[in-house]
């Protein structure tokens, strides 16, 4: 037997599953262009990382080498620098801006061909996106490993190159703004050099790779 | 004799941290108010790390094979029902409360202990919470970030959610250290990740420290969106600023120097 309270609580229980469902319908038919745009550009990214990962005739290291590629081609690395210096991008002289960047992309990227080394067998999934304020997208996506499963979001712009990834927010955990928070304390005490020795020094550091 | 050891411990630590806040003359980050304490307690955490659980988590690493990992960590994850029940109960999130029960009792059984998860296969995801995020979703900010010693990062906020995570967990009324495997597991298979921010980050503190203040932020947001599961509706508002480029054209970020 419920109590009235229960069956009040079952009640609104009830009612909260059928407004649930009828806000994922109806979102799911209101997609706007840009929306299915960068969502078609982030699905055709996955697959075609996926399907190079999955190459059991693809040696690891051309893997890595193909997969670099593409993000060179769909991340957009100078607005990343720029994004992640935020105000600081302007006490960078040109050369330094140039640095910085270059440095960034080579950091980035050594980081990634790092974490490819413990791919197995997981599957990404595309869930919903949103449509943010000055017209940017963001692409949430579910990676399902063997036990767990990580949400990674891709936020896209539209440039005069199509679209391009312009952070990588994992669990909640924006890319941007991870290294926006370190880059700021780095260049107020050690300024604009600094930030950019540490990044290069970081490079040199990283783990040989493991004999074939 | 142990007492007047404690206390000479306690009162050493005391000094460290003084000694540590007397140093500082810079302004406070308000992200970080409590910086020049946490700071020395992060070195201390990351020294255990490295030298006592890194290594016994490698151990661990060497002896079992991925397959038992994970069941250990799902097994230690199923007992920890009670407080995602709590935390979810308090937080009105009904119809997520009677997919925890459901998990938990598909789980224990079928699910032998909770070393296997069929929950998930038949179509009951699992989805953190915790008393922490509970108090988030009643508006109870989180406070100062804080480096607290053995247990890592968190805040005042947190600490008391992880207290009473830790009371709700009936394994810890019967098996006393019954969480030593569970964080020597947890460290195991997240070995690789940790030690790859070690060698990304440019300052692992503070990489240590945004990561976990975006995280929690997201997590106690999230909790609002139960139907976006999977899809995460993350920082509803205060992001906008993130993806902006400063061209420096509005004046008010001429540099002051």
């Amino acid at each position: 037997m419920f109590r009235r309270s229960e069956r009040r609580l079952v009640a609104a229980l009830l009612f909260g599953v059928a407004l649930a469902v009828a806000g994922a319908n109806a979102a799911a038919a209101a997609l706007s262009g840009p929306e299915s745009e960068a969502r078609s550009f982030v699905q055709q990214t996955i697959d075609t990382v996926l399907g190079i990962l999955r190459n059991s005739k693809i040696p690891l290291e051309e893997k890595k080498n193909r997969v670099e590629s593409i993000a060179y081609e769909r991340f957009d690395f100078e607005l990343m620098s720029r994004l992640v210096l935020a105000r600081n991008w302007q006490k960078f002289s040109d050369k330094q801006k140039r640095d910085f960047v270059d440095a960034f992309k080579k950091h980035l990227s050594a980081t990634y061909r790092d974490t490819l080394n413990t791919f197995r067998d997981e599957t990404i999934q595309i869930g919903s996106s949103r449509l943010e304020k000055n017209d940017d997208v963001t692409v949430m996506t579910v990676v399902t490993g063997s036990t767990d499963t990580t949400k990674v979001d891709y936020r896209m712009r539209k440039g005069e190159r199509g679209w391009r990834g312009i952070d990588v927010i994992i669990e909640g955990v924006s890319l941007v703004q991870n290294f926006r928070s370190q880059a700021q304390e780095i260049v107020s005490n050690e300024g604009p050099d600094g930030l950019i020795k540490k990044l290069r020094a970081k490079q040199l550091k990283s783990p040989h790779k493991k004999k074939a | 004799m142990k007492r007047r050891r404690a206390a000479r411990l306690i009162s050493l630590t005391a000094l460290v941290f003084l000694g540590a806040a007397c140093a500082s003359t810079a302004p406070p980050n308000p992200a970080d108010p409590w910086q020049s304490m946490n700071r020395p307690v992060f070195s201390f955490n990351d020294g255990v790390d490295k030298y006592v659980l890194r290594p016994v988590a490698r151990g661990w690493n060497f002896i079992t094979f991925d397959g038992l990992r994970d069941s250990v960590a799902k097994f230690y994850y199923n007992t920890a029902f009670p407080s995602r029940f709590v935390s979810n109960v308090g937080q009105a999130e009904g119809q997520q409360a009677i997919t925890e029960v459901a998990r938990f009792l598909i789980n224990t059984t079928v699910g032998i202990a909770g070393f296997f998860d069929p929950a998930t296969r038949w179509g009951l995801p699992r989805r953190d919470e915790d008393v922490g995020q509970m108090f988030g979703r009643w508006g109870i900010p989180p406070g100062p970030y804080w480096m607290v010693p053995l247990l890592g990062p968190s805040d005042p906020r947190d600490l008391v959610g992880t207290a009473f995570d830790t009371a709700l967990s009936p394994l810890t009324w019967f098996v006393p250290f019954s969480g030593v495997l569970n964080i020597v597991n947890s460290r195991a298979r997240a070995d690789e990740r940790i030690e790859a921010a070690r060698r990304s980050s440019l300052d692992y503190y503070v990489f240590i420290r945004d990561a976990y203040t975006q995280y929690r932020a997201s997590a106690v947001g999230n909790s609002e969106n139960l139907s976006d599961y999977g899809s995460g509706v993350y920082y509803e508002s205060g992001r906008d600023e993130l993806y902006e480029v400063d061209d420096g054209k509005e004046g008010k970020d001429v540099p002051k120097k």
